[in-house]
């Protein structure tokens, strides 16, 4: 990797520069990754990607009151016109019960047609149930193909804004794509490989197909690993600065996920700084100083709308319970190592199981719906040793390459970082999910904010066998996420239609 | 030809190859549920007891109904089943859509009792099981429904809040390659109209693109090397 630290060219015709220096097969793999989330928000009945009817609600509190949605302690419903069709749809006998499909008679039709036809209203209770507490970015987006469907109807609205999902999923492939070439700029056959492992990625695929603002999320993760990649590569200035800072600082309106990155970012801001050297400390610090106010503004306008717009009395969106509590520090430290990593001696058992296969491996392999869809277990048995073997790879080319990982050590650290914040937020977030009874939080679908390391693992693995042989290896992997992804399809068609 | 051709080439065609081994597998299908839970046993009919259940949507091509019986390891009851149309104004009578005589000895869990076949959808049938043996079976549903699935049960002539699990099987066990247009129709309905419209062949399609871009791809990267 040629180490450089000239700066760029400046603000918009070095991004001009920039767009149009970006591979065809970027554009490619992206269109994979929209493709494939495409079909899977047509495969997925409606409902039935995790909390969607409540998704659908915040755009709805925006788009036909125009203000935020508040948490109602008291179920009354969303909307008529939404409740009639998640009652119809049978959104509540599905999940939990994979016995149950969905609807699949002309009576159970002609009932959906009949209430759409009903033009049933769309202003609701102001209630938007778990999405109320999350920042409004990406529902303010999804109010255009909410705005724009001519029919009106829910499952309409539902199914154009599941497509701009979709899109996004194929932003977020492409933003992946663009980290590969910053990680690995002299084997560009990896590229494709790591990009299109994502793209395939069924987890992702299916939560990308639905109403969900995870989907934005990963558009907004994979975004901030590829400006922090440019970084190491071009140096900090302003605009680099100016980059991170919109990513952080938009993505955290999108979820507050995001703010667990938010360490790694300053991390990475302060090896910006030291690898500027005399020269270009000036830039730097100017850069750094932007990104922290850039990514600053938008919480603090959030805080501020929220301030003046939460009720009186009540939960309100952004405040959550959960933030109340008293945690035991030494148990919630246990409780998070635990999370993802085996239990040390002198350690007290936190979970009953071993959380690193059963939630997360599991989880990332193949559990679909409102996570009540699963693989026969011989699947994720065969799985687990092409997943080590991967990570392998992926570690002996580390290995073999260790003088030039050594020189971007720092790097290396701000990734890790990087998982190490989300893995401690997601940890967080869970221990006090307990706590305070609220239940079991996690989900396999919040480590993906982590694609990109996903990618860098295939795109490393792909790497170590050398060019001729490295091709091959990287397509074969391309074709078992091909075959994981149409299997996982079946499934969910199974699940639901048979 | 170099490894990368010889991998794509090998890797399709051995996923062609497992799809069609996997949906050559057959197995029972359902026609549709009524989607109760059948977690419990819900309710017990006694000898010559009659529950029937009405609010039912049967659909074309059932050939039998799948129920979660016990049998208390007693020898398991002869069954009668009738499915009807209830009458559509006052004076006129009700329709009969299919019965059947079960003879005992059938092994109690999740049981199959065929029917005579259904030829056309029927909304709000109402399905009657009546016990003729000695011994008394429960029946898998909730106990305490009160209509929660838009069922509403009736045993002997007095209305009970249980709901019963009733399961509307195809017959025989297809294969899947036979349910691909049961299931394709399947995949339209539920969806509203754009995604209703290309609820199976969007999927379909985009897949089959998938696997041309990513061929595309793959083999414009190898001649830039």
């Amino acid at each position: 990797v040629k180490r450089t630290y000239a700066l760029p060219g400046r603000g918009f015709a070095a991004l001009r520069r920039g767009v149009h220096g970006v591979p065809r097969a970027a554009y490619l793999c992206a269109l994979v990754g929209l493709l494939n989330a495409f079909a899977w928000s047509l495969i997925t009945p409606p409902f039935e990607v995790p909390d969607e009817n409540a998704h659908y609600a915040y755009v709805q509190q925006l788009a036909e009151r125009g203000s935020l949605p508040h948490y109602l302690a008291n179920y009354v419903g969303l909307s008529p016109a939404e409740d009639a069709i998640l009652a119809d749809t049978k959104a509540f006998q599905i999940p939990g019960y994979p016995m149950n499909p969905a609807p699949m008679t002309q009576t159970e039709q002609r009932k959906i047609e009949a209430d759409e036809a009903r033009h049933l209203s769309a202003r609701g209770s102001g209630d938007a149930l778990y999405a109320s507490a999350n920042p409004p970015l990406y529902y303010l987006l999804e109010v255009v193909p909410y705005a724009l469907s001519p029919s009106g109807t829910v499952l309409d609205r539902l199914a154009l804004m599941r497509a701009l999902s979709a899109i996004f999923a194929g932003f977020t492939v492409l933003f992946v794509f663009l980290f590969l070439r910053e990680l690995l700029p002299g084997t560009r056959w990896v590229w494709p490989a790591g990009a299109l492992a994502v793209a395939l990625q069924p987890l992702f695929a299916f939560v990308s197909g639905g109403v969900n603002n995870d989907a934005l999320l990963y558009t907004f993760a994979a975004a901030l690993f590829f400006t922090l990649a440019r970084m190491f590569r071009r140096g900090l200035d302003e605009w680099m600065g100016l980059a991170i800072g919109i990513v952080l600082g938009l993505g955290i309106l999108v979820k507050f996920t995001m703010l667990g990155f938010a360490p790694a970012v300053a991390l990475a801001l302060l090896c910006g700084i030291w690898r500027a050297g005399a020269m270009g400390r000036r830039a730097s610090l100017r850069g750094a100083a932007i990104a922290a106010a850039i990514a600053a503004i938008p919480g603090l306008l959030y805080a501020e709308l929220l301030a003046r717009t939460l009720p009186a009395s009540g939960v309100g969106p952004g405040r959550s319970a959960v933030a109340s509590i008293q945690a035991n520090l030494h148990t919630e430290v246990q409780h998070i190592w635990e999370l993802f990593l085996p239990t040390l001696p002198g350690m007290t058992n936190q979970f009953s199981r071993s959380e690193l296969w059963h939630e997360w491996f599991i989880g990332l392999i193949g559990r679909f719906g409102e996570l009540d869809t699963s693989f026969p277990y011989w699947v994720y048995l065969v799985a687990a040793p092409i997943a080590v073997a991967l990570l392998l790879a992926a570690v002996a080319a580390l290995i073999r390459e260790r003088k030039r990982l050594w020189r971007h050590l720092d790097e290396f650290a701000v990734y890790v970082a990087m998982v190490a914040g989300l893995c401690i937020e997601i940890g967080i977030e869970s221990y006090r999910s307990l706590e305070t009874g609220a239940g079991v939080f996690e989900q396999p679908r919040y480590v993906l904010p982590g694609l990109c390391v996903y990618a860098a693992i295939v795109a490393l693995a792909a790497r170590l066998p050398g060019r001729r042989w490295g091709m091959a290896i990287g397509a074969l992997i391309v074709l078992l996420a091909l075959a994981h992804d149409v299997f996982s399809q079946l499934l969910v068609i199974a699940r639901y239609y048979t | 030809m170099t490894p990368l051709r010889a991998v794509l080439a090998g890797g399709l065609v051995a996923l062609l190859c497992v799809l069609a081994v996997i949906l050559s597998d057959r197995r029972p299908q359902i026609a549709s549920t009524d989607r109760v839970p059948n977690g419990q046993f819900a309710t017990v009919i006694d000898r010559d007891q009659r529950l029937c259940q009405q609010g039912e949507i049967v659909p074309a091509g059932t050939a039998a109904l799948r129920m979660t019986i016990g049998d208390y390891d007693k020898p398991s009851p002869p069954l009668r089943i009738d499915i009807t149309k209830p009458a559509s104004s006052p004076g006129s009578r009700s329709q009969t859509i299919s019965t059947a005589l079960i003879a005992g000895g059938w092994r109690q869990g999740a049981v199959e009792l065929a029917i005579a076949p259904v030829r056309r959808e029927v909304a709000d049938a109402t399905v009657c099981l009546e016990n003729l043996g000695a011994n008394p079976i429960a029946i898998g549903g909730l106990s305490d429904a009160g209509g929660d699935y838009g069922l509403y049960d009736v045993e002997d002539g007095t209305s009970d809040p249980v709901e019963v699990r009733i399961d509307f099987m195809l017959k025989g066990r297809p294969s899947w390659f036979a349910m691909l247009a049961t299931i394709a129709n399947r995949m339209t309905l539920a969806k509203g109209g754009y995604a209703g419209a290309i609820g199976w062949a969007g999927p379909l399609l985009a897949m089959l693109a998938i696997v041309a871009l990513l061929v595309r791809t793959l083999l414009t990267e190898e001649r830039r090397q």
